[in-house]
């Protein structure tokens, strides 16, 4: 009996740990790419300084920018902003500008191709 | 030779009149109920404007009135001075008599340059930093600076990139500078320094930027900082013995490190002190406020997150810190505590005479025995719903569970919104009258926190929020309105204005109130009744705090800055003046200077 407690205690700390993975990499693969790329606008606090859709805010409007964005992120900005290059990799950078390019005006609703999600800590965001 | 006596002999009248004034003081007191009348005097600023809230006590109170509510319809526009810089125009400017000679001090937004001009407006002397253009990237909300303080022939006053400056107010040669704070973790200086004694005391800001919040007292004469207190952590980082503290909710060991939850989110903790100082001589106590928990999401950090939205009262010399009082804990919905805390004559519980008047981000306007924290009324100035009022007993809001902010999920209708029901802008206080200007914002907001990873340098926020309008009984408010308070707890009267007032609140024995107000209007109430006396055009709008002096003629003069930035500006179609470069910067700010004909 213990020794049956025993395996079905290991067989759920797998299974956790197999759904955890399988989470990890679902989240990757989770969205398209811009999908992803909202995902990291989000996680990594691009929309504190730019802006939920990338309209600006304490620093300038990114909507629509695709290559200036690659520097940026990994050289910084001398006006403010710090590099990136030890935190994203090229598949989110990509990612990033693939969400930029949905976005075509920050004033206006949003077009079906735009993601808009905020929860981006869930594998498939809810909201 | 003529116009030389002349000015001589205006010098002389203008030192006689500073040293008068300087000693100028009114009889009155504030009777609270319950509580009995005590005869103590209170501050009012003369010829001179030396201090960024005109008096240490932080009235913004003039005892000058040959501007009045009889003669004011006729004040109109001497003269108008460029600054040459772009942003948002908060502050004000200082002037001060400097062996005989009336100079006006102006701190520009970034880069942060001193301007003295005599009261002519003639440029004497600019005093140009090399102040970091990274700071500007990571300062949130526009590239503002609040003015400087002036002591022992000095100018002093902070740069947005972390440096504090003391300028030779002759000369405009630098004497010292002190680097306290480092732009690329996020940390900026935009609050206004205040002189008490020997000491130069400052404090810092960025709490979106994942932050810890301090307050330092440098030395005047050689600008080395004597003492650093933060506004989190362990008691010994604070310089508290809680115990000391009225409520028994701020008394224990380390609340500041142990009320954040499991994490040392503490470190990340906002809580900067980033606006206003005040100073008391006869307590010899200054008080100042801390800004809301980083990082927003609420979840992230459970506990009261001590000592965030909180009112400080500290020893200049030592740091030592008398008493903390929290006033929101746990906030969740960006109230920071940092409006001034104006100091009163009052009669308190502690016998001390003095309490202190602050008109909250939250909602509320609290009165505190100024010795000992305890609040003595609290009472709505705006419209409130994340509370049905304090206790005054344990100083515990009672919170409405149903307007706490979580994670994930959007809560409508909290007012006051972000913006609070005051802001940044500092409000006044009459002894003639015995009222309270305050500049009041009517806004809610929706907030959802979402969940946020610290990394260094970064926004660390953590919520998306949407603004909406103040609506009660069906009626929506208007965004903005100048309240006149009486410390009953009531409205004397109002003024509506169609922008938030981003601008602060000047009072004079002239009986008159000025403001003025982001739709391009400089305007001068009567301050017993709030009837508008006069309203003049301007280039931009305004959310700086009006000042008034006595000019090199000996006539009284009353001063504004105009430059709005793009925080501000959302409200009015962008910055102002237009001309500025692509990263939402208007063009030149301006000082307008008024006066009788």
């Amino acid at each position: 009996m213990s020794k049956l407690q025993h395996q079905l205690k290991i067989a759920a700390i797998l299974s956790v740990l197999i759904s955890g993975v399988f989470t990890t990499f679902q989240s990757a693969l989770a969205l398209d790419s811009a999908g992803e790329g909202r995902r990291a606008w989000l996680k990594y606090n691009c929309y504190g300084c730019h802006g939920m859709r990338a309209g600006g805010g304490m620093g300038p409007r990114l909507a629509g920018e695709s290559e200036d964005v690659l520097e940026a992120v990994l050289k910084g900005e001398d006006g403010g902003m710090r590099s990136y290059k030890n935190i994203v990799n090229t598949t989110e950078i990509n990612n990033l500008m693939a969400y930029l390019r949905t976005i075509k005006d920050p004033n206006q609703p949003p077009a079906k191709s735009e993601p808009v999600f905020m929860h981006w800590w869930e594998a498939n965001p809810s909201k | 030779m003529l116009e030389n006596q002349k000015f001589k002999f205006i010098t002389r009248l203008w030192s006689f009149r500073s040293a008068m004034t300087a000693s100028f003081v009114l009889v009155f007191s504030i009777i609270f109920p319950g509580y009995s009348l005590a005869q103590v005097e209170s501050a009012a600023s003369g010829n001179e404007w030396t201090t960024a809230l005109g008096t240490t006590q932080g009235t913004r109170y003039s005892s000058l009135a040959q501007i009045n509510s009889g003669n004011v319809g006729t004040l109109y526009e001497e003269r108008v001075i460029k600054t040459s810089t772009a942003g948002g125009h908060e502050g004000q400017p200082l002037v001060v008599n400097i062996y005989g000679n009336m100079r006006m001090f102006v701190v520009t937004p970034w880069p942060n340059k001193l301007i003295a001009l005599d009261t002519a407006g003639k440029t004497l002397w600019t005093y140009t930093p090399d102040t970091s253009e990274y700071a500007r990237g990571v300062a949130c909300c526009d590239v503002v600076n609040r003015g400087a303080a002036y002591a022992d022939g000095k100018v002093i006053y902070s740069r947005l990139d972390g440096v504090v400056v003391a300028v030779n107010a002759s000369t405009g040669k630098l004497v010292w500078q002190t680097r306290v704070a480092d732009p690329k973790t996020g940390e900026t200086l935009t609050g206004a320094p205040i002189v008490a004694g020997n000491k130069v005391i400052i404090g810092n800001s960025g709490g979106e930027m994942g932050i810890r919040g301090w307050v330092q007292g440098l030395d005047l004469t050689t600008g080395k900082s004597v003492w650093k207190d933060f506004n989190t952590g362990p008691d010994a980082d604070v310089k508290i013995n809680a115990a000391n503290n009225f409520y028994a909710k701020d008394k224990g060991t380390n609340l500041g490190s142990t009320t954040w939850g499991p994490t040392t989110i503490w470190k990340q903790g906002g809580a900067t002190t980033w606006a206003w100082f005040t100073y008391d001589p006869d307590l010899n106590l200054i008080f100042h406020g801390s800004a809301n928990p980083g990082v927003w999401n609420p979840d992230m950090r459970p506990g009261d997150n001590k000592w965030s939205a909180s009112i400080f009262a500290r020893d200049p010399n030592t740091g030592v810190t008398k008493w903390i009082t929290q006033l929101v804990p746990h906030d969740g919905w960006d109230y920071d505590t940092m409006s001034e805390s104006i100091v009163v004559p009052a009669s308190v519980p502690s016998g001390k005479g003095k309490a202190l008047m602050h008109f909250s981000k939250n909602g509320y306007a609290y009165t505190l025995d100024a010795w000992t924290g305890q609040i003595i009324k609290a009472d709505p100035f705006a419209h409130v719903t994340w509370a049905n009022g304090v206790d005054l007993a344990t100083g515990e809001p009672k919170t409405i569970p149903e307007k706490a902010a979580h994670e994930g999920v959007v809560t409508s209708n909290i007012c006051p919104s972000p913006l609070g029901g005051k802001e940044f802008s500092p409000a006044s206080y009459s002894p003639a009258t015995g009222l309270f200007y305050v500049p009041g914002i009517n806004i809610c907001s929706s907030l959802q926190p979402l969940k946020t990873l610290f990394l260094a340098g970064t926004p660390f926020m953590g919520a998306d929020i949407g603004f909406s309008t103040d609506i009660v009984d069906g009626v929506t408010k208007s965004f903005g309105e100048l309240i006149a308070w009486n410390p009953n707890g009531s409205k004397a009267w109002s003024i509506k204005e169609n922008t938030p007032l981003f601008g602060g609140v000047l009072s004079t024995a002239g009986n008159v109130v000025f403001y003025g107000t982001l739709e391009r209007t400089f305007k001068a109430v009567d301050a017993t009744n709030g009837k508008v006396l006069a309203t003049l055009p301007l280039e931009c709008g305004v959310m700086s705090n009006p000042i008034t002096y006595v000019g090199y003629d000996g006539k009284q003069r009353v001063a504004v800055y105009t430059g709005v930035g793009w925080l501000a500006g959302g409200f009015v179609g962008g910055p102002c003046p237009a001309g500025g470069d692509e990263d939402h910067q208007g063009g030149s700010g301006a000082v307008h200077i008024f006066r009788l004909p």
